[in-house]
């Protein structure tokens, strides 16, 4: 099985189901948002708009494949209100990047999920405020008054991150999804999150730690069943097995 | 002034001289200009700028860094960008905010030792969080030394208060002594607090190598306020205030 197929899978009936409501779609557009020139806080009373954060549902969580046709290259869906339509206050939140890969594999596939991880964060847009909790898989987002005048809207900030991931060269497609229709909304997509958490965890688990010990193990359940898991699993078991043989020789 | 524009000043001496009063007042007198952002600072354990500036001070640094610990303790594992990233937001999270003005607590000052990565960690959120202001005021504990040395690096004007007890001034000859090693602020300066008048401060033996700033007024009004658990934007009192602008203008501020 594919590392996120569920997840995928999960998330496209998410999106059948939010065809009749307030849905728009966009195609990226070449990024080109002022810098904020490295001043990355926004605060409470120069916000227009607050998105998630510690008094808002918020769910923020990133999903790639390697399989063709998943993923629809340049394309930025908005579910709810778009930024000016939500001018002066403090909305739920959910951020989805779909990313297709090329050439991810047991050996690689940490650092390329690293890289990407890391790209919401280097985001310099003027007026854009992150904070983002791997614990809470949450992103609190703040949008400045003269942001939000200027006409800073979610496709604004969904070509910014398509660009950053297009930039990659494992990377050949990239979409984003956000969602400000309602808490309901973005807590259903909350278990989808929680379940691309755990797998990540995971591969960071099987990754970064020297010893595992697969009886005693949460993610075992998890390893048995996707294929990169299990390769990453196998690879780092000959590592051992050769380091072994070494230390003995 | 550092790289990014931001002035922060220190405000350091001995304990009970008033210098989470002189804190206040200054916070109060940068952020006077609506165009200008202030993030106050409370690196004394006690936490009293924040009744000074009527916040809570009810989550600290020190409480993000032992909920970390404890985690970290009972088996959390995450990569350290991960952790920088959960820093980051519970940091920011535990900033009051009103309108131009932010406060941050400490809480208790760093330990180094087990936990250098996390205190490291911290020190560069927070660094990078006060870049974005246009002013930090850190209210001190006695000495600087204990205070967060990241934003400590960062200090570019360096504020030292003292009564006029003569134990105060030869605290404020100390840290001064003490700051010049550690800390390569561009100005700094000593404002006496809880002067009477002219011929009171002539009274006293200066500090020699810390130019006096000027002196601020013994004030009821201040006495009330701390007595009623007000704050200082509950005090109306001219002359303090005038006077702190002058002690400001001989940081060219």
């Amino acid at each position: 099985m594919e590392l996120f197929e569920k997840e995928l899978s999960r998330l496209a009936e998410f999106m059948k189901n939010m065809e009749n409501g307030q849905m728009t779609r966009f195609t990226a557009l070449i990024p080109s948002w002022p810098s904020g020139a490295g001043r990355n806080v926004v605060l409470a009373d120069n916000t227009g708009v607050e998105l998630g954060g510690p008094s808002a549902e918020s769910t923020a969580f990133m999903l790639w494949t390697g399989e063709p046709g998943i993923v629809t290259n340049g394309r930025i869906t908005l579910i709810g209100p778009d930024i000016r339509e939500c001018a002066g206050k403090t909305v739920p939140y959910a951020r989805i990047i779909l990313a297709e890969t090329t050439g991810l594999d047991e050996e690689n596939c940490y650092d390329r999920y690293r890289q990407m991880a890391a790209l919401r964060h280097v985001l310099d847009l003027k007026g854009y405020m992150i904070r983002a909790s791997s614990r809470y898989m949450s992103e609190w987002v703040r949008v400045s008054r003269d942001a939000v005048k200027s006409g800073f809207t979610f496709q604004v900030l969904g070509s910014a991150l398509i660009g950053r991931f297009a930039a990659l060269d494992f990377v050949s497609g990239c979409e984003v999804i956000f969602v400000t229709s309602s808490a309901e909304h973005v807590l259903s997509l909350k278990p989808i999150a929680d379940d691309a958490m755990m797998l990540i965890n995971a591969m960071n688990k099987l990754a970064v730690e020297e010893d595992h010990d697969c009886a005693a193990c949460d993610f075992s359940k998890a390893c048995n069943e996707i294929e990169l898991l299990k390769k990453i699993r196998e690879a780092r078991e000959h590592q051992g097995t050769d380091k072994g043989g070494r230390d003995h020789e | 002034m550092n790289d990014t524009g931001t002035i922060v000043f220190a405000v350091c001496g001995k304990g009970g001289v008033g210098k989470t009063t002189v804190s206040a007042a200054l916070t109060r007198f940068l952020g006077a200009d609506e165009e200008k952002t202030v993030l106050a600072i409370d690196a004394d354990p006690a936490i009293g700028l924040a009744t000074a500036l009527g916040f809570t001070g009810s989550k600290t640094v020190d409480g993000i860094r032992l909920e970390l610990i404890d985690g970290l303790e009972r088996g959390q594992t995450g990569a350290k960008e991960d952790l920088a990233q959960q820093l980051d937001y519970d940091v920011f999270a535990a900033i009051e905010e009103r309108e131009n003005l932010s406060f941050l607590a400490i809480g208790r000052p760093e330990k180094e030792g087990c936990y250098c990565k996390v205190n490291s960690l911290l020190r560069d959120i927070i660094g990078s969080i006060a870049a974005n202001y246009d002013y930090v005021v850190i209210d001190g504990e006695a000495g600087i030394e204990q205070v967060n040395r990241r934003v400590m690096e960062r200090v570019s004007h360096l504020i030292v208060v003292s009564d006029l007890s003569a134990k105060g001034i030869g605290v404020a000859e100390t840290i001064a002594a003490v700051s010049a090693d550690a800390v390569h602020f561009e100005k700094a300066g000593l404002i006496i607090n809880r002067v009477r008048d002219d011929h009171e401060l002539s009274m006293v033996r200066l500090p020699a190598g810390l130019p006096v700033l000027g002196w601020l007024p013994e004030s009821d009004n201040v006495r009330t306020t701390d007595m009623r658990g007000g704050n200082i934007y509950d005090i109306n009192d001219v002359a303090l205030f005038e006077r702190l602008r002058a002690c400001l203008q001989g940081l060219g501020i």
